[in-house]
């Protein structure tokens, strides 16, 4: 069962390295793993096939003409003295001082500069206080998940025994999972799982998919990176969707496992 | 009468190193839209803001991988802009299992399947897919760059862009063979998926 499993997973691996094996980008080693997959996977070699078929078919596309409107367009800009002349930058306002003090000095410049200085100490003035404060303070779920891992270290909370029969979303190589309870994130009902790995205890929070994709830079982070994740004082949160839900991982910097290690 | 002179030679020199790459750029662009208007507004966008910041340009040999990473925050800007007029947030699919999951159903030569589809039906096909695959399809296959010059065009690691390949051309076929099956393309979720209109 655990045999079949693990296959699944490197078969599942090896699928993300077919278009570096394509596109001859591998090490050999990577390349020879990929090939002893290949001998015995009917449905990669078919992958690998199509894949070159396709990587053949799209290089050889034609190119469509520049039209001879937007040629002209662009042989214009050039000739713009500022291209965006509507927003100008700081180092912009620089040059023109710098130009003015060499022509002796000019009024308008300085004063529009003069401005940006004042908006920028008004902005130190303001941000200082807050110092890098990441941004998972706003972020209920994160912030929730980071108080609980610190609260149970300080509860003792980690001196938990092995649970067998119990499965966390996320496994990884060195993962066992010690315990899991039923809590709350975010407002809804979630399940938490304490998990072994190496000398440290991760959680993972199975989260509904309403909490997770609530807050608007997760979602972004999400849709862009395929995950958001934050630090805050050597804690870390990674957090993944998984089917019509969502994961959070939270524990030590170090003992969080790399992405491509973990298995959903 | 120094400084026209040299303004003059920084206009030459950027119309000697940007002019080359024009018709590939707005090829790129294209293949990111489905309104010529819309790309050639991105390809004047990103020559603007060559020019502008011109004196950035480190590698004069890199200066087409170096257009691409304009032209792709030039779209990134144009897209977030749609988005916050139309106030629709990004919606998250559970595409990753899917890509993983699902295999070609399809039993004939893929090959001839392949030829059959029109140049067009091929670049809406690509349109169709996520912009993340969509875009290193495009990139590596369709304009042959390197995993190494996508990595940075993209800023993301080699790994991630030889995933997303090989997850992109898995759904491209995948596509293909349903379009072949159904007689079309799949619609998708245009504002999240990589269409641009």
């Amino acid at each position: 069962m655990s045999d079949n499993r693990n296959l699944k997973a490197l078969h599942l691996e090896i699928q993300n390295l077919l278009a570096g094996y394509v596109d001859d980008s591998l090490s050999e080693t990577e390349k020879y793993i990929v090939e002893a997959h290949l001998a015995g996977c009917l449905t990669c070699r078919m992958d690998v096939e199509r894949q070159q078929q396709i990587s053949q078919r799209l290089n050889h596309l034609p190119l469509s003409r520049l039209p001879a409107h937007l040629q002209q367009k662009l042989d214009r800009i050039p000739e713009q003295p500022l291209p965006m002349s509507g927003k100008k930058t700081v180092r912009d306002h620089w040059k023109v001082l710098r130009n003015g003090f060499n022509k002796r000095i000019q009024i308008k410049p300085l004063i529009t500069l003069s401005g940006w200085a004042v908006a920028l100490i008004l902005m130190l003035v303001l941000l200082l206080p807050l110092k890098p404060s990441d941004n998972q303070q706003t972020i209920p779920m994160v912030a929730q998940v980071l108080a609980e891992y610190q609260s149970a270290g300080i509860s003792g909370q980690f001196n938990l025994h092995s649970k067998v029969g119990v499965n966390a979303p996320a496994s990884w190589p060195d993962a066992r999972v010690l315990a899991s309870w039923e809590t709350s994130i975010g407002g809804a009902p979630a399940t938490a799982y304490a998990v072994r790995t190496g000398n440290h205890i991760v959680f993972q929070y199975a989260v509904t998919e309403k909490v997770f994709f609530r807050n608007p830079v997760v979602r972004m982070k999400v849709a862009k990176e395929g995950r958001y994740q934050a630090k805050e004082n050597g804690l870390m949160v990674v957090a993944l969707p998984v089917k019509k839900a969502g994961l959070l991982i939270v524990g030590p910097e170090k003992a969080i496992p790399e992405i491509k290690s973990i298995s959903l | 009468m120094h400084f026209f002179k040299r303004k003059k030679n920084r206009q030459q020199y950027f119309q000697q190193m940007t002019m080359p790459w024009r018709e590939r750029l707005y090829n790129v662009a294209l293949r990111q839209t489905r309104t010529s208007a819309r790309a050639e507004d991105w390809v004047q966008e990103t020559f603007m803001r060559a020019w502008q910041d011109f004196d950035d340009l480190a590698d004069p040999q890199a200066v087409y991988a170096w257009l691409l990473k304009i032209l792709d925050h030039v779209i990134a800007d144009d897209i977030r802009k749609e988005a916050r007029r139309q106030q629709i947030a990004p919606v998250i699919s559970t595409e990753e299992l899917f890509l993983q999951e699902q295999h070609s159903s399809y039993q004939g030569p893929f090959e001839q399947l392949l030829q059959q589809q029109t140049d067009q039906q091929l670049i809406k096909a690509i349109q169709s897919l996520p912009e993340d695959f969509g875009k290193v399809i495009l990139l590596r296959d369709i304009e042959g760059l390197s995993y190494q010059e996508l990595s940075r065009i993209l800023a993301v690691p080699e790994g991630t862009i030889m995933s997303r390949l090989s997850r992109g051309r898995r759904l491209l076929s995948n596509i293909l063979n349903r379009s072949d099956r159904q007689g079309k393309l799949p619609q998708t979720d245009k504002t999240t998926k990589g269409i641009y209109k």
